[in-house]
Parts: C-alpha cells; sequence; structure tokens
C-alpha cells in the first residue's frame, strides 16, 4: 500500500465509511486495510468520535423520571441484578469476587459475541476473496481507482433503480398520469424528452436523450406555469445521468397541478429560485 | 475524575470516570448504572426524539441502550472509542432501525466490533468536562463549517441516510452533497482535535 501517495483517497473513504456511506465489502475491505495501520486507525477513530458528539448540540432534554426506575425494575425483574452488589462487592474476598462477576447473562454475552465475530469474519472472508486476488495482480494504484468506479458504478445503479420504481410506481397508479412531451432549445437544440407526473404528488420523472451534461456547478431547473397569465413556478432541480432518466420530487404538490406549460432551465447550482436561468427546453401536454 | 453537571445529587461515593463505571458495570453494579444513567439519559433520549420525534419511542430507545450497556458491558472496549461515542452510536443506530421499521442498516455492534483497535491512551479531554461543556466545544466548533456544510451533516446524520438519499430529500445534486458531507465532518474532526 502506497498509502503516502493516496492520503486523499484513503481520508475520502474513512469519511464516507465513518458517514455511512460504504457498502459491506467497501467497509470489509477498507477495516482489513487499516488494521495493520496506527495511523489510519487513529484518524478513524477520530472521525467517529467527531461524528458522535453532534447530539451536543441539541436541546437539553431529559427522559421522564419514571424511565429511570423502569430500566433498573426491568434489570430486578429480569433477574440480572446482583444482590445487593455494593455490599457484596466489599465483602467479598477477591476470588470469589471474580467468580460472581461471571452470571449467565455473561455466558451469554460471550456465546453472542463470538457468534456476532463469527459472522462478522464469515462477511470479511467472502467479500475479501476477490479482492485479495485483485490486490495480488494489481498496483494500489489501480486498486484505488476500481474502487472508486465501483461506488461511481454503485451511486449509478443506485439512482437507475429509484428511477425505475418511481416511474414504475407512478404507471402503476390507478389515477390519471400526466404525460408532457418537452423540446429542446438554445444549448439543447435537439434535445426531446418526456416527463411524468401524477396530479397531487410530488414525484416527477424525467426521460430524455442526450440533455447536456453539466459541470459540478450547473444544474436543471423545472418550472411550471399553472395558466395562461400565471408565473413560473419552481418545481425542483435535477442533473443529466447518464442513463437519460432522472426522478425527483417537487417542493409542492401544486406543480402537478395540471400545469398547462412546463420550462427547464439551465441555472448555477448557488442561483436563487427567484429567477431562473436560460431555457433549455420546454412543452406542453 | 469526571466533573459530572448533569447529576447534581450528591454521593458518598467518590465520582468515577466513565470508564470506571462501565467497569463496575462487569461486576453487577447497578448503582455504576445509575450514574451512567444520569450522565448521559439527557443526550440519549434527546437524541432519540431528535430522530423519531415521539417521545414514548424515544423512552424506548433509552431504556434499550441502557439494558444493553447493563448486558453487554464486556462489549465496550475503551480503544475503540469513548463511552460517550459507543453510547450515542448505539442510540443512533437503535432510533434509525426504528425509523426505517426493518433490519438493522447499521449494523452496530458488528461495526463496533471491528472497527478500530488504536490505544487511545487514557481518558478524552472531552470525558472529563459537563455535558454543558461539551455542548459548548462542539458547537464552537461546528462554526468552521458553513451552514450549508452543517445542514447537509446534521441532516444525513440525524436522518440516518446515504449521499444518495440526502441528495433527493435535499434536492440537490449528488456531488454536493458528499462534497458537503466529507468536507463538514472533516472540518469537525480538525476543530475537535484536542478535544477528543
Amino acid at each position: 500500500m502506497t498509502r503516502s501517495n493516496h492520503s486523499e483517497n484513503w481520508h475520502e473513504l474513512l469519511l464516507d465509511y465513518v458517514l455511512g456511506n460504504l457498502a459491506s465489502e467497501e467497509a470489509a475491505a477498507l477495516q482489513q486495510q487499516i488494521s495493520d495501520n496506527p495511523e489510519l486507525q487513529k484518524e478513524l477513530l477520530a472521525l467517529q468520535e467527531a461524528l458522535s458528539t453532534l447530539p451536543y448540540t441539541l436541546p437539553e432534554t431529559n427522559p421522564p423520571s419514571r424511565l429511570k426506575a423502569s430500566i433498573l425494575h426491568a434489570i430486578e425483574e429480569s433477574g440480572l441484578q446482583n444482590p445487593s452488589p455494593d455490599r457484596l462487592a466489599r465483602a467479598l474476598p477477591p476470588e470469589a469476587k471474580e467468580r460472581r462477576a461471571k452470571p449467565r447473562i455473561w455466558q451469554k454475552s460471550r456465546i453472542l459475541g463470538l457468534s456476532t465475530s463469527i459472522a462478522a469474519g464469515l462477511v470479511l472472508a467472502l467479500g475479501l476473496d476477490n479482492y485479495r486476488l485483485r490486490l495480488k495482480l494489481d498496483t494500489t494504484a489501480q486498486l484505488q481507482q476500481q474502487v472508486q468506479q465501483y461506488r461511481v458504478e454503485l451511486s449509478n445503479q443506485q439512482d437507475q433503480l429509484q428511477t425505475t420504481s418511481t416511474l414504475v410506481r407512478a404507471l402503476q397508479r390507478t389515477e390519471p398520469i400526466l404525460l408532457y412531451g418537452l423540446e429542446g432549445t438554445g444549448q439543447a437544440e435537439g434535445v426531446t424528452g418526456r416527463l411524468v407526473m401524477v396530479p397531487g404528488r410530488e414525484e416527477i420523472v424525467f426521460v430524455s436523450n442526450n440533455l447536456p451534461t453539466l459541470s459540478e456547478k450547473q444544474v436543471y431547473r423545472l418550472w411550471a406555469i399553472a395558466e395562461e397569465s400565471a408565473s413560473p413556478q419552481y418545481c425542483g432541480q435535477f442533473r443529466s445521468s447518464t442513463i437519460g432518466a432522472v426522478h425527483w420530487s417537487a417542493p409542492t404538490t401544486s406543480c402537478s397541478n395540471n400545469p398547462i406549460q412546463l420550462l427547464i432551465t439551465l441555472d448555477m447550482f448557488e442561483d436563487s429560485i427567484e429567477s431562473a436561468g436560460p431555457l433549455v427546453m420546454q412543452g406542453q401536454i | 475524575m469526571a466533573s459530572d453537571l448533569t447529576s447534581p445529587t450528591p454521593e458518598q461515593t467518590p465520582e468515577l470516570t466513565d470508564l470506571e463505571l462501565v467497569e463496575a458495570l462487569k461486576d453487577c453494579d447497578t448503582a455504576a448504572l445509575s450514574r451512567l444513567y444520569d450522565r448521559y439519559s439527557g443526550l440519549i433520549y434527546g437524541l432519540a426524539l431528535r430522530i423519531l420525534k415521539v417521545p414514548e419511542e424515544a423512552e424506548d430507545v433509552t431504556q434499550e441502550v441502557f439494558l444493553k450497556l447493563w448486558q453487554k458491558a464486556g462489549l465496550y472496549n475503551p480503544n475503540r472509542g469513548s463511552v460517550s461515542s459507543f453510547l450515542v452510536t448505539m442510540a443512533r443506530s437503535r432510533a434509525i432501525d426504528k425509523l426505517r421499521s426493518r433490519g438493522s442498516r447499521f449494523r452496530f455492534l458488528q461495526r463496533w466490533q471491528t472497527s478500530t483497535v488504536h490505544n487511545i491512551g487514557g481518558e478524552a479531554p472531552l470525558e472529563s468536562v459537563s455535558r454543558q461543556e461539551r455542548a459548548q466545544v462542539v458547537h464552537s466548533a461546528l462554526k468552521n463549517l458553513s451552514d450549508k456544510e452543517r445542514r447537509v451533516l446534521e441532516f444525513s446524520y440525524y436522518e440516518g441516510l446515504s449521499y444518495s438519499e440526502t441528495a433527493q430529500r435535499l434536492e440537490l445534486p449528488l456531488g454536493t452533497v458528499k462534497s458537503r458531507a466529507r468536507t463538514g465532518l472533516h472540518k469537525l474532526r480538525h476543530a475537535l482535535k484536542h478535544s477528543l
């Protein structure tokens, strides 16, 4: 591992891991990679600790006072409580205290802990099988690149699945759907698209061909015109996708209230929605 | 020694650190659980309430967390994080599991067992201050984040959402969400560098 050359990638992976955004195989592979790297272990620990401080900023809210009694009662009822633990702890000789400190619950705990460890180990082993084979063949840099590609691919697949599911749900409904045809203009001359909405719902699916890919800071915005003299209403934003289909939720259900015309503009991500960028597509039902 | 401002009731026993109290749990010492409850129940309940929005469910999570701590104190390894982090992570995991009403997306115990093994080498500075002081430290650290970074980080944390789910819910591009969440956590980690 030439970690020093890829510290940024590692750091990004650690951040994604702590934020819960690595697939299980990726997470297992990452754990394996850092298992003998104290520096990365230290960084991972620091990130986990930092994230877990967020709740300290919440308003202090104490649970009802009865809850503590309820918890202690549950312990007593379950027989897990050691009778007079303080007195016994002080009175018993060390060897007796040691014996006393291992009631059934701890044996169960160990069995459960062992089972969890075995399960975790199996997942780790299965997940790492191919990973290790590749590790023998590839350089670390190539491997990193592959992981990154898999992550992008996985993300795209998830987006595609979500879009497909949304579209299927919309088409399965018994209530009528609104289907708009849109045509490109300006920068999107020659592009065509279809947009599906269900009256009274926020979900929107848009399918197009060759909609220009955007830079990181750009975004497409949808606007609905309810009636002849009405101002365009902002109905959410999206980015072009490699599969040509995207879905999103409109900020309000009024967007799907039978608008007579739809407009798509090209905007900078940071732009206010009080105004719109250049028109790139428009269409009617 | 911890200065516990959240449990004003004076006790005869000297103030114990979180680690000492967890060690005492292994000897089935309910007084130790009582002390830990006084110290962290507000934090755990507040977190669960923030995620679930329903007081009864937040109570359930709080109860589950402390019962689990009682039953499985042996799982806690100080080399893998502070007691506070252990409890917060467990509470968040259980609350989000409830929120999703399905299997454990956050396999907390597995993750805890297979996570880091770095030796902290003693009590972290934040462990030794009160809830109010910790809140001040974290508030101050969060000032290093832009409003947008903080919003994405907190939204995904409390809602238990992935980058793509967060992007969808906040109607932001996926890349923007990734960038803001990563940068936000990175900044928070460095702002708390001397406190963790």
